[in-house]
């Protein structure tokens, strides 16, 4: 009776075995693992070796991984349902309901890919934040982050030209809402600032083939979907995948005198990891399939709005702000700004120290400003899942959206002068105002005095305007706002950069500086429009120039 | 310290874990592969396959003539089980009902009538049926529900009583179908389908439903102020159109569901109709009386509710109602061919002037508003007097020619009784396109012969 081992050893020593994988003889031995990983052309954009601490799951969480392999996992999903997806108006939904219905597993299959699809905007959203926070895009890995940027763009365009396809209610209205945006956009849009455009050859026209969301546009979005995103985003990701490996990977050694580092072999150390984390996710996506229907509503009509009519959830940031600003800004402008801002990143921080750990203490303006942004945009996202019904009106989650609520109250804007004035000194003094106080001060002791300051301030305000019996009062909601304002634009706006970052060079400086501004002066007006119902700070209608 | 070395050394490892996710994984595979072929529809076809089985069976005992049965139940046990679906080409509908109703399939019952008794697999012998074959019709066109749905919940069964409802809900953990507009009509409901070809209802045991809701929406007046296809009153939405084209996610529920009159999963089109006369539609449709709900609370816009009565009708009245109204609905995807176009009814004809004045009266649905014998004015929000006229009680005031021009001119807008309360949601219309000449006269005769006469002072 032979062994499990000798039974292996034989298979794997077997002339067919061998002469399927490359090499000789299979003796186990450092040589032989690494000529595995070597002769292999799916496993040789591995190393053949790694440093021990770049196979700890809590360094990368697998997240690049994951989103490779939902990528490939959505692939193979999506050619199956492929085979039965008629992309017309008169087949698509009724497709949809046969994959339902009838199709041997394919009600599964498109729970798997539209759950998987959503896990992957979440995963290489978290695969960013990671990368970001190890400092992994510092030199030589610049462009690499630049191009992990690109690839996040083509992740969100992948899934939000899906979402089109099946061709229900939630698809053709989240598509319009999401295209609408499109026409926006100033010149290119009929509906933005400057247009030399129409309706019929602007922006949105050459996204939908149309003036509305039809025949043309479920075609536009099947070929993009099923062949130009995939296409793209497979030639952006060799690129990203073989820079890792040419830049060799970010858990680089805190000491780089120290070249005698113990080093892994990769196979079987980190393939059987990859594997694992593979498996992981696998098994967690097909249990949530069996369990869980993907969403599909009544067919499209183009009569019937829904409301709200909603854009995806990972657009539904952008949604919100279209409350806060002009749609082009909403919609063009501030994601254009987020999208360069990203692929700015790693030119404007040059930041040496933090490079291949979590290290919040050593990059602390730099990691506080990231996190900052990626908590808003979820927040922002939050407020417009949960928190937005009828009319986009403010209702509760344990509110339900069949009742009626009276409308806001109404808003009012400030007059021109004052918000050329807010701003001015808002963008004025922001600018400079850290860069030029040199002197060093206490940073625990004016975080606690300023906010006791403008805490006392405000209180102060709202009992005065009680004793004036002024026509304008201050309720308590609208103080937290008025103390959180004051303070977030105190401490990140001021405190922070006149810590951390006065020394940059001036370029680099005011870059940042504006980023900085910009994201919390989305949270200010957030703040303004919800707290103190301002419609507009400053407003030239001619321009579409209304924030 | 022990135990964590075991465990991290012996227990959690890598070759540990490398087999368990694959098993796991092989494991969610297997059960994928169960979920889908355990599907909902099986058991059914295997149930009617016994069935039939057995009924041959019966039949070789009693009358011996096995081998001539034989055939037949080895063709019955060889039926595969599979979907079923009709295409109905014309209509452009694939109902797949008989999945499960096999007695209704052409293949596995030629002859569409069989003796069993439970459902899903019975086929009574039923004339409209027999009228209209299932391969070029299908199911759904006429029963409504989705077709396409192979589940027992998807396909929209609608339950005919609370028993039912009660019954189906534990034995098949039934709730309404989402996301479907038009779900089954239940019980004799379903007559409601022939006015989509035959505009005329046709002459078919069951529908007199229909045709009491007619004649009962004939005598109430609905058409004072509703519309159908254009024919009626301006003052309510066309009832055709409503039926035709209104989605639910159109139909505010907000308020029958907020006063509990309705659960969230009962919105339907077919149980908006039935609140309308189940309660007081004015509760359906507060409106906004007191300008709450205005953009600006400085310049509220106050919105009068509903100006439909509630005419209290029973629950049969009702129900025939909810079948008329249900029966307007037009559908633009069956094709010309098979309508059948409504044969021109010549006007009745009556003895007096007072009979067709009473026939004038029902017809423009005068009674909606002031009652089916003239006598009963409907209460109007903020109209000053609160209610249309007893045209009993004013008839006299006026001279012939006078209430003849009134009813040719209406009155709009109507007083308000509180200045800076809503415009009365409904008025007088002028009248003066449609009713003139004999049928104004004979209007005007009836009313004089029932209004109450002036004492001569």
């Amino acid at each position: 009776m032979k062994s499990l081992e000798q039974i292996k050893k034989e298979v794997i020593d077997h002339p067919i075995w061998r002469s399927m994988f490359r090499g000789g003889k299979w003796h186990d031995t450092a040589r032989d693992r690494a000529q595995h990983i070597i002769g292999n052309v799916w496993l040789h954009l591995h190393p053949a070796k790694l440093r021990k601490r770049a196979v700890r799951f809590t360094y990368t969480w697998g997240l690049g991984g994951l989103s490779f392999g939902l990528f490939f996992v959505l692939t193979v999903s999506g050619i199956l349902l492929m085979f039965y997806y008629r992309p017309t108006v008169e087949l698509a939904y009724q497709d949809i309901k046969d994959l339902e219905f009838v199709v041997t597993t394919g009600a599964f299959w498109r729970n798997f890919h539209r759950w998987a699809a959503h896990l992957m905007v979440l995963v290489v959203i978290f695969h960013m934040i990671r990368v970001f926070l190890t400092g992994s895009y510092k030199t030589p890995r610049e462009f690499n982050w630049v191009v992990g940027v690109v690839l996040l763009v083509l992740t969100l365009l992948l899934s939000f030209s899906g979402y089109l396809l099946p061709w229900d209610q939630i698809a053709i209205w989240a598509i319009t809402v999401g295209s609408n945006m499109a026409s926006n956009s100033p010149v290119l849009g009929a509906e933005g600032p400057f247009s030399v455009m129409n309706i019929k050859n602007d922006a949105r026209f050459m996204l939908l083939g149309g003036t509305y969301v039809g025949e043309s546009a479920l075609l536009r979005f099947y070929v993009l979907h099923c062949v130009a995103f995939p296409f793209l985003a497979g030639a952006f990701m060799i690129v990203h995948f073989w820079r890792v490996r040419k830049d060799g990977f970010s858990a680089a050694p805190l000491d780089p005198a120290d070249r005698n580092e113990e080093k892994l072999d990769v196979w079987p150390n980190l393939v059987v990891r990859e594997y694992l984390y593979a498996v992981l996710i696998l098994a967690l996506l097909i249990a949530w399939s069996i369990l869980v229907k993907a969403p599909l509503e009544e067919i499209a009509d183009l009569n019937v709005t829904p409301n709200p009519a909603k854009a995806p959830w990972y657009f539904l940031g952008l949604q919100e702000l279209l409350v806060y600003f002009d749609p082009w800004i909403a919609g063009v402008l501030l994601p254009t700004l987020i999208v360069a801002g990203l692929a700015a990143v790693p030119y404007i921080d040059n930041n040496p120290r933090g490079v291949g750990y979590y290290s919040l203490r050593e990059r602390p303006f730099a990691s506080a400003f990231f996190i900052f942004g990626i908590v808003m945009w979820f927040v922002l996202i939050a407020i417009g899942t949960f928190m937005r019904g009828p009319n986009w009106a403010w209702y509760w989650p344990w509110e339900d959206w069949i009742h009626h609520k009276p409308p806001p109250p109404p808003t009012w804007s400030l007059p021109n002068l004052a918000g050329v004035l807010a701003l001015g000194c808002y963008f004025g003094l922001g600018l400079v105002l850290p860069k030029l106080v040199r002197k060093d001060i206490p940073f625990r002791k004016a975080c606690w005095t300023g906010t006791a300051a403008i805490a006392a301030a405000a209180v102060g305000l709202k009992f005065l305007l009680a004793a004036l019996g002024a026509g304008v009062q201050l309720g308590w909601g609208q103080l937290l706002w008025l103390v959180f304002s004051l303070d977030l634009y105190y401490l990140f706006g001021f405190l922070m950069p006149q810590k951390h970052i006065r020394d940059l060079s001036w370029a680099r400086y005011v870059l940042t500086m504006f980023f900085l501004l910009a994201t919390i002066g989305v949270m200010l007006k957030v703040g303004l429009r919800l707290g103190f119902n301002v419609k507009y700070i400053f407003s030239l209608q001619q321009f579409s120039f209304n924030i | 310290m022990k135990f964590r070395e075991l465990f991290f050394n012996k227990i959690f490892t890598l070759t540990n874990l490398f087999f368990l996710g694959n098993f796991l994984l092989l494991f969610l595979f297997l059960a994928v592969l169960a979920q889908d072929s355990f599907r909902e529809w099986k058991p059914f076809q295997k149930a009617y396959k016994r069935l039939e089985a057995e009924r041959i069976r019966g039949l070789m005992a009693r009358t011996g003539n096995a081998d001539a049965l034989e055939a037949e139940l080895k063709m019955v046990r060889s039926q595969p089980v599979m979907v079923r679906q009709i295409l109905a080409v014309d209509l452009k509908r694939v109902d797949r009902c008989t999945t499960c109703h096999l007695g209704y399939d052409t293949i596995v019952n030629p002859s569409l009538v069989n003796d069993h008794k439970a459902h899903p697999y019975a086929a009574p012998a039923n004339a409209v049926h027999a009228a209209h074959p299932f391969d070029k019709y299908g199911c759904a066109v006429c029963h409504e529900g989705q077709g396409l749905a192979t589940t027992f919940v998807d396909a929209g069964h609608m339950p005919r009583s609370p028993a039912q409802r009660a019954a189906w809900e534990a034995g098949y953990r039934w709730k309404t179908v989402e996301f479907w507009q038009d779900p089954m009509l239940a019980g004799s409901l379903v007559y409601a389908s022939c006015s989509k070809c035959h505009e005329d209802l046709p002459d078919v045991p069951g529908i007199g439903i229909v045709r009491d809701g007619k004649e009962l929406a004939f005598r109430t007046g609905c058409v004072g102020c509703h519309q159908i296809r254009g024919e009626g009153g301006p003052l309510a939405p066309d009832l055709a159109l409503e039926t035709s084209v209104k989605p639910v996610a159109r139909i505010d529920f907000g308020y029958a569901v907020s006063r509990g009159l309705i659960s969230r999963d009962d919105r339907s089109l077919e149980n908006w109709i039935r609140l309308h006369f189940a309660t007081h539609p004015a509760v359906l449709t507060p409106g906004d009386p007191e300008g709450k709900l205005s953009p600006d609370p400085r310049q509220p816009q106050p919105v009068a509710p509903s100006a439909m009565p509630y005419f209290g009708f029973n629950k049969e009245q009702a129900e025939s109602l909810v079948a008329y109204v249900l029966s307007l609905k037009r559908e633009e995807s069956i094709p010309h061919s098979y309508r059948a176009a409504p044969a021109g009814k010549p006007e009745p004809r009556f003895a007096g002037a007072e009979a067709h004045g009473r026939y004038v009266y029902l017809k423009y649905g005068c009674a909606g508003c002031h009652g089916e014998n003239a006598d009963r004015g409907i209460p109007i929000y903020n109209k000053l007097g609160g209610r249309a006229p007893d045209l009993v009680k004013v008839a006299g005031t006026y001279t012939p020619e006078e209430l003849a021009r009134k009813i040719q001119e209406g009155v709009n807008p109507e007083a308000k009784e509180d200045e800076s309360g809503p415009t009365p949601p409904i008025y007088m219309p002028a009248f003066k396109e449609r009713i003139k000449g004999k049928e104004l006269a004979d209007l005007v005769t009836y009313l004089f012969s029932v209004g109450e006469k002036l004492e001569d002072w």
